[in-house]
């Protein structure tokens, strides 16, 4: 066969004659009959390690009645059985978060000078503004700031007359040279503006001022301040393409750590979703310590918490070492990880997906006319069609009301409402109205709406009509977390999840199939509850005959 | 039933039917006349009840486990692992412009393979990218194979011909020796020397042995071509695609 393909046309061929040799022994072709040991090995290899077995593993079973249980065993204690229940719970969360975590406020971006030098500054209108007047668009010159020197009163970099654009006269500074926290070479040092590298990490704000008192540089609201910059080694600031991606990297590799644990026989798997052990590496600590609090509230807020745990000393450049922590309450497990919180930025689509990967639930429309409700309104658990869906959603939403929506910040420890918006925008230090719209809601009273109480957002329907949203609020993920192991749930949907895994397919649930395989779940997820190892688990289903047959 | 799964059309039709179709041909063939190990849970058109008579009848079992295509990690890691290394230890790997053509880096996402942001479900369907695609990886990994293996002096470390010299030499009894084992590392298979597939995969390594007119400037000899030819069609059979 000489054809351009000649071996993709002999595979058809010898695909046609495998199936003829079926036709040739028997002229049956048998669907239910019991692998020979190689094909059951490469079916387990496949199953527990994703990939075949090799030749020698091969040899090992020639003759054999059946796989030994300690091949299987060593299939379950490799580490690729760890990879594999990774990409299994990947599959079942979607915990890949991918979310902008730097903003022109603190993000350094560069420019290159003719005569080739890189300067770093960070280009936000207002902070350049600050610095340098004009209309927020001008940086540095290309000299070294010890030529110009610090004024002796303010220790503020001196500038130079730079020039006139359309909003008056800009100044211009010299540029320093200062080691990054994110290079591990301690020697290297980058170019950095002058006022954008400063090092002051508080400023004081006069008497007679509004805020008057010492504030820390380190916050997104330190904008009033010309004498605060990126701090010492540029902490406070981060260069997007170099910082973001190893502490998305990390918050992804964090949960699958908690996943290892769990999956490992180790730690109990259910534990998987209440526990308040985590792990944080370099990358981690140094976002959660000095970059999530510098987010604009317009984007992900991430600003730590004392209920996020006490974060061990670790160099950013640490990525490889990972340290465990011991959160608090409302923390509940791999649900208020940084992974899962980001990847569902809703607390609707948290709960969704908490419903659809622990409870084994899917929301689906109505397929009937929606009648008796409200056609207008903001409630959608009134609202006609929406209301569906919504009456169930809106109170296990409210369990993830605890942790803001579009990031992590645990909001146990904030005012749950404010009386007036004066008093919410003062709920922050300095005071800042963006700061209440981002995590309150005006709720108008029933009796007078001009009176306008500020909830948090996820209180806002947290009245009469709305029993539930609440005490769902108080008990936060923990709640509806735990209750879903009491209720046994959460080893019903798990070895279900696990049995399609292993077994390509759904389980029969239709009670009246003679194929009905309810019980069969129920009983196996019954033991899986009472020891709660999930390697066991596994083992148990790898027990079942439907596994050891053909097809 | 296995007359009806001859499939001509594509890989894809194939991928779902050989494996239930296929014969085993392990230890477990059961004699002739008995009855098969375990019966259909369920006839053709998915109604329970008795078993066909002429298969022993009583009492259909239920549904068994199902079959589906691998996915691109399991797929790559295999090809990695029946691919073995090169003379110089590392592994062979599918090359596209210097990387793992499996990598997201190059077609891995092309392929299906999910990223949980963009894409959240692999699908396991044999489309014809994939078929494209598995082809492409095949004739560049097994090419690596057979030249990796054409310098190795010790026979018994080869991966592609351990049994079978490739200088002209081998014996018919050497060449049915080395289909065996790659039938096994290849697909999980143990098979007689007088098994029906191997007239089948003989044929593939007649055709390219025919294929290489001057063996003079070839990079391949004839008989490592046509070991080259077999490592391809087993790499596109379903039975190595299906877990």
């Amino acid at each position: 066969m000489k054809t351009s393909r000649p071996w993709q046309a002999l595979g058809f061929a010898l695909c046609s004659v495998l199936a003829s040799s079926a036709s040739a022994e028997e002229d049956q072709c048998y669907l239910h009959r019991e692998l020979s040991p190689e094909r059951l090995l490469r079916r387990l290899s496949l199953d527990l390690r994703g990939v075949v077995p090799d030749v020698a593993e091969y040899e090992a079973v020639e003759g054999v009645d059946e796989i030994p249980p300690e091949v299987i065993k060593a299939y379950l204690d490799s580490d690729e059985f760890r990879l594999q229940m990774r990409r299994y719970h990947e599959s079942l969360l979607w915990t890949n978060p991918n979310v902008a975590l730097g903003n022109v406020n603190f993000a350094l971006t560069t420019a290159r000078f003719p005569d080739t030098t890189l300067v770093y500054y960070v280009p936000g209108a207002g902070n350049s503004r600050l610095f340098r007047g004009g209309d927020g668009t001008h940086f540095c010159q290309n000299r070294p700031q010890s030529e110009l020197g610090y004024d002796a009163a303010s220790g503020l970099p001196n500038a130079e007359p730079a020039g006139v654009d359309g909003t008056g006269a800009f100044v211009a500074e010299g540029w320093v040279e200062v080691h990054p926290y994110w290079d591990a070479n301690p020697n290297a040092t980058i170019k950095v503006c002058a006022f954008d590298a400063q090092t002051t990490e508080k400023y004081t704000l006069p008497d007679g001022d509004p805020d008057a008192g010492t504030h820390s540089c380190d916050s997104v609201l330190a904008i009033k301040s010309k004498s605060c910059g990126c701090g010492p080694n540029l902490n406070y600031c981060m260069v997007s393409g170099t910082v973001q991606p190893a502490v998305l990297t990390s918050m992804r590799e964090q949960l699958l750590r908690l996943v290892d644990d769990h999956t490992s026989g180790q730690e109990p798997y259910s534990r998987l979703i209440t526990t308040k052990r985590s792990w944080v590496n370099g990358p981690l600590t140094h976002y959660a310590t000095y970059l999530g609090q510098r987010q604009s509230l317009s984007l992900t807020q991430n600003v730590r918490q004392p209920a996020d745990g006490v974060l061990p000393e670790l160099p950013f450049t640490a990525a490889d070492q990972w340290v465990q922590i011991e959160r608090e309450s409302p923390h509940s497990g791999i649900l208020t990880l940084p992974a899962y919180l980001l990847r569902f930025q809703t607390n609707r689509a948290r709960a969704n997906r908490f419903r659809i990967a622990f409870e084994g639930q899917h929301f689906q429309p109505s397929g009937t006319k929606d009648t008796g409700c409200a056609k207008e309104g903001d409630d959608l658990t009134q609202r006609c069609v929406c209301r569906g869906c919504h009456v169930t959603l809106e109170p296990l939403a409210a369990h993830f009301g605890v942790f803001v929506e579009s990031g992590t910040t645990a909001l146990r420890d904030f005012e749950p409402a404010y009386p007036t918006a004066s008093a919410c925008a003062k709920g922050i230090a300095p005071r800042n109205a963006g700061w209440c719209d981002r995590y309150y809601s005006a709720v108008p009273d029933l009796v007078d709406p001009d009176i306008r109480t500020y909830k948090l957002k996820a209180l806002q329907y947290d009245d009469a009509a709305h029993p539930l949203i609440g005490p769902n609020f108080d008990e936060g993920p923990e709640g509806i977390a735990q209750a879903n192991i009491d209720s046994g749930l959460f080893h019903v949907i798990a070895t279900r999840h696990m049995f399609e895994f292993l077994m390509k397919r759904a389980p029969n649930l239709d009670a009246t199939s003679t194929d009905y395989e309810g019980k069969l779940i129920e009983e196996i997820a019954e033991e899986f509850r009472t020891h709660d190892n999930f390697k066991l688990l596994v083992e148990r289903l790898l027990t079942l005959s439907i596994y050891r047959r053909m097809p | 039933m296995s007359g009806g799964c001859i499939v001509r059309t594509g890989l894809a039709a194939l991928l779902a039917c050989a494996s239930g179709c296929f014969v085993d041909k392990g230890g477990t063939t059961p004699l002739e006349g008995d009855p098969p190990f375990e019966h259909p849970g369920v006839g053709a058109e998915g109604i329970p009840g008795v078993g066909p008579e002429e298969l022993g009848g009583g009492a259909l079992q239920g549904t068994s486990r199902s079959v589906r295509r691998m996915t691109i990690d399991t797929l790559q890691a295999s090809m990695r692992r029946v691919a073995g290394n090169d003379i110089a230890g590392n592994p062979i790997l599918w090359r596209f412009n210097n990387r793992d053509g499996f990598s997201d880096a190059a077609f891995g996402k092309a392929l299906g393979r999910p990223d949980f942001q963009s894409s959240t479900e692999e699908g396991t369907v044999s489309n014809a990218l994939y078929v494209k695609f598995v082809g492409d990886a095949a004739r560049d990994i097994c090419t690596q194979m057979a030249k990796n293996d054409l310098v190795r002096l010790d026979a018994g470390t080869r991966a592609l011909f351990p049994a079978a010299p490739v200088d002209g030499s081998a014996t018919e009894a050497q060449i049915t020796a080395n289909l065996q084992y790659l039938v096994l590392r290849f697909l999980g298979l143990r098979v007689a020397a007088s098994d029906e597939l191997l007239p089948a995969l003989r044929g593939v390594y007649d055709a390219g042995v025919e294929s290489v007119a001057s063996p003079a400037g070839s990079e391949l000899t004839p008989a490592a071509e046509g070991w080259r030819g077999v490592c391809v069609a087993l790499f596109e059979s379903p039975l190595f695609h299906n877990d």
